[in-house]
């Protein structure tokens, strides 16, 4: 499949309309609707690579535990006044249907654009849940990672092109690298689709040197603070010294998507992705390993007038750089 | 004249008894932000901040609903015996970079993870001269010292807050210690405000925390010589998430505080490091795991009880607390409640 330079696509939440109510990790009709008009959405405003929104999900970890039968607790926060409940693994981790097929498997009929099939990584599932069970991470970790790559295979099998295997909790416990990798290693076993997999809000220096070694095509990376902050960021020197893309695919993430900050302007993030492509994309030839996204999920940002406007301006921005750079 | 000075010769005897009554008699405290959801004044708050994120929303009724969850949440930690309780904290962001919001010369840039945890922080970016525009304490502080006067305050400590700062362009400091430094004399302004207050506790979770760069804590002696100087409330410095090695005890020992708070749930075996390092501190044994590695179970009360028992050689215990190791909100609030109820419990046995 050929992809614009510099291909733009979305991380996979979208704020739920107030019609779609009680969300539960499944589709229902109201979903549908909102995940048929999501997709619309991104069609006219030019996004290469859907994404499905999410607009049936609870949360990207409890939903898991929700469809695997483990009991949950009660919310307990993550920042600001978001809020989570955790599943409690007491017993070993079966999955009885596929969880997020169907979804999948719907956004994709609506159109001929590629979407992406949306998973959460098993150190994601692993530090997000409590256990009572395991007692042991690698133990725990690669018992999540059979469900994702069930999961996986199901998606490979329903024909995604692309399947993001998101892991925000990469750098929580950074020195448990090698118990990571070995993750999205039984994650994606068998799978031979393009695989993504999404980091955001992390000590991202910590774990560095060790994305390239990551088994997977491309690394979807948040970065708009970042980027504002250019070489006084610890994380772009590093990016600058190695590019993390003479390994891998790299998508930038270049919206802040977090509640509260105001709809960016064009300009703004021009100087974003053209900061990105100094540390990135030194040589032209690496311009093609590099996708423009926003930093995470528009779930964050709350509200959906908001998101939509943000994602018109990402696009604006990278038509404005493609036309500049004459690609 | 003799008849005048008799109420004043009695409470003479009396707090002369307490001070000098029962030895090892341990005290309590709950150490960082407490869990918000989980009652009705929790619930309510999420779902008006939500109205508010979406431009709907009460700012008034927000006000409000907090006052009434910190009155709630003291009253949870006091109801079990809790002898010192935090505020409750129901109203930060994040517990590192908060005090940063009543600050010239700092804007909130990128959020990150809480060391190895899923809970956040604001990054701070230092863009100016670092000045106080306006207390820096609570006002639901306040209002907990309505609830209950022997109510602490939590601030994190000036070398965590640096080591999660980062110098922007326009930023007057060199480096981080030269930060820190500042964050040292913002906090001293806010302590010298300060009156009636029964204990401030930094909270220093850097200088040990699993994984980080600890090389340059040789600067925090200095910050807190410095923050502290003419500083006449009790004070306590806080450590968790991390294993201790003699420098780092060394460190936190030399610092001017009353109380020195460690993280017997990461490192059981720092009591043996107390056999070996001479201190005059009062401990603050945050040894109920606040569940920030998915533990959610409850401790054995016995077997807590004799790791206790086991530190009276190593611990003044009259000048000690028992604690969690660290904020209960890695936990849903009906495990946190049980956790508190069980250091309040712990403690009323290991004084018995």
């Amino acid at each position: 499949m050929k992809l614009p330079l510099l291909s733009t696509t979305g991380v996979g939440s979208f704020p739920k309309p107030d019609y779609v109510k009680g969300a539960k990790g499944y589709l229902d009709d109201d979903s549908k609707v909102a995940t048929e008009e999501f997709i619309r959405r991104q069609e006219e405003i030019g996004i290469d690579i859907l994404v499905d929104g999410e607009l049936y999900r609870g949360d990207m970890a409890t939903d898991y535990a929700r469809a695997l039968g483990l009991p949950l607790s009660d919310w307990t926060r993550s920042y600001d006044n978001r809020f989570w409940k955790r599943g409690i693994v007491d017993a070993p981790l079966e999955r009885k249907e596929p969880i997020q097929l169907e979804q999948f498997k719907y956004a994709q009929g609506l159109t001929d654009k590629p979407v992406k099939g949306m998973l959460t990584g098993p150190t994601t599932l692993s530090n997000w849940n409590y256990d009572k069970h395991y007692g042991d991470r690698e133990k725990l970790i690669l018992a999540w990672a059979d469900i994702v790559n069930k999961e996986a295979l199901d998606l490979e099998e329903a024909g995604a092109r692309f399947i993001q295997i998101d892991e925000p909790a990469i750098a929580e416990r950074h020195w448990e690298g090698e118990l990571f990798r070995m993750g999205l290693d039984k994650a994606r076993e068998g799978v031979n689709t393009y695989i993504i997999t999404h980091i955001c809000y992390s000590e991202f220096p910590m774990v560095y040197s060790r994305l390239r070694d990551l088994p997977v095509n491309q690394v979807d990376i948040e970065l708009s603070n970042e980027l504002d902050l250019g070489l006084k960021s610890r994380l772009l020197g590093m990016v600058k010294e190695d590019p993390i893309s003479n390994y891998m695919d790299v998508a930038a993430g270049v919206i802040d998507v977090r509640p509260g900050i105001p709809v960016e302007d064009v300009d703004t993030v021009v100087k974003r992705i053209y900061t990105a492509l100094e540390v990135l994309a030194p040589k032209d030839e690496m311009l093609q390993r590099i996708w423009i996204k926003p930093d995470c999920g528009f779930r964050t940002t709350k509200d959906p007038d908001m998101a939509y406007k943000k994602m018109e301006v990402m696009v604006d921005a990278v038509r404005k750089v493609r036309t500049e750079l004459g690609v | 004249m003799i008849i005048l000075m008799l109420p004043l010769i009695f409470l003479a005897l009396i707090r002369f008894t307490l001070n000098n009554s029962k030895s090892d008699f341990m005290r309590s405290t709950v150490v960082g932000p407490y869990p918000r959801v989980g009652s009705e004044y929790g619930k309510g708050l999420r779902k008006e901040l939500n109205r508010f994120y979406k431009g709907e929303g009460d700012e008034g009724l927000i006000r409000q609903l907090r006052e009434n969850l910190t009155r709630e949440v003291v009253q949870e930690m006091t109801s079990v015996g809790i002898d010192l309780p935090n505020y409750g904290l129901i109203d930060i962001h994040d517990e590192l970079t908060w005090p940063l919001e009543s600050v010239e010369g700092v804007d909130f840039g990128g959020m990150k993870k809480t060391f190895h945890t899923n809970i956040h922080y604001r990054e701070a970016v230092v863009n100016g001269l670092i000045e106080r525009t306006k207390r820096i304490v609570s006002p639901l502080y306040d209002v907990a010292v309505g609830e209950y006067t022997n109510t602490k305050i939590e601030i994190p400590g000036p070398y965590t807050m640096a080591k999660h700062s980062v110098l922007g362009d326009g930023a007057p400091y060199k480096n981080i210690a030269e930060l820190a430094m500042a964050y040292a004399t913002l906090l001293k302004e806010e302590l010298l405000d300060l009156k009636d207050v029964p204990m401030v506790q930094f909270n220093e979770p850097s200088i040990i925390a699993h994984g980080k760069d600890h090389s340059d804590i040789g600067i925090v002696p200095e910050l807190y010589q410095e923050m502290l100087h003419g500083v006449e409330i009790p004070t306590a410095v806080w450590t968790f998430y991390g294993i201790y090695v003699p420098n780092s005890l060394k460190v936190v020992f030399s610092l001017p505080v009353d109380l020195v708070g460690l993280d017997f749930v990461w490192d059981p075996n720092v009591a043996d490091l107390l056999q070996v390092l001479s201190h005059d501190k009062g401990i603050g044994i945050g040894i109920i795991d606040s569940g920030d590695r998915g533990y959610i179970g409850l401790e054995n009360k016995d077997d807590t009880i004799r790791k206790l028992n086991k530190l009276k050689e190593r611990v003044n215990f009259d000048k000690s607390y028992i604690s969690n190791n660290a904020t209960l909100e890695h936990l849903p609030r009906d495990v946190a409640r049980q956790k508190v109820a069980l250091i309040g419990e712990i403690t009323r046995e290991v004084n018995e």
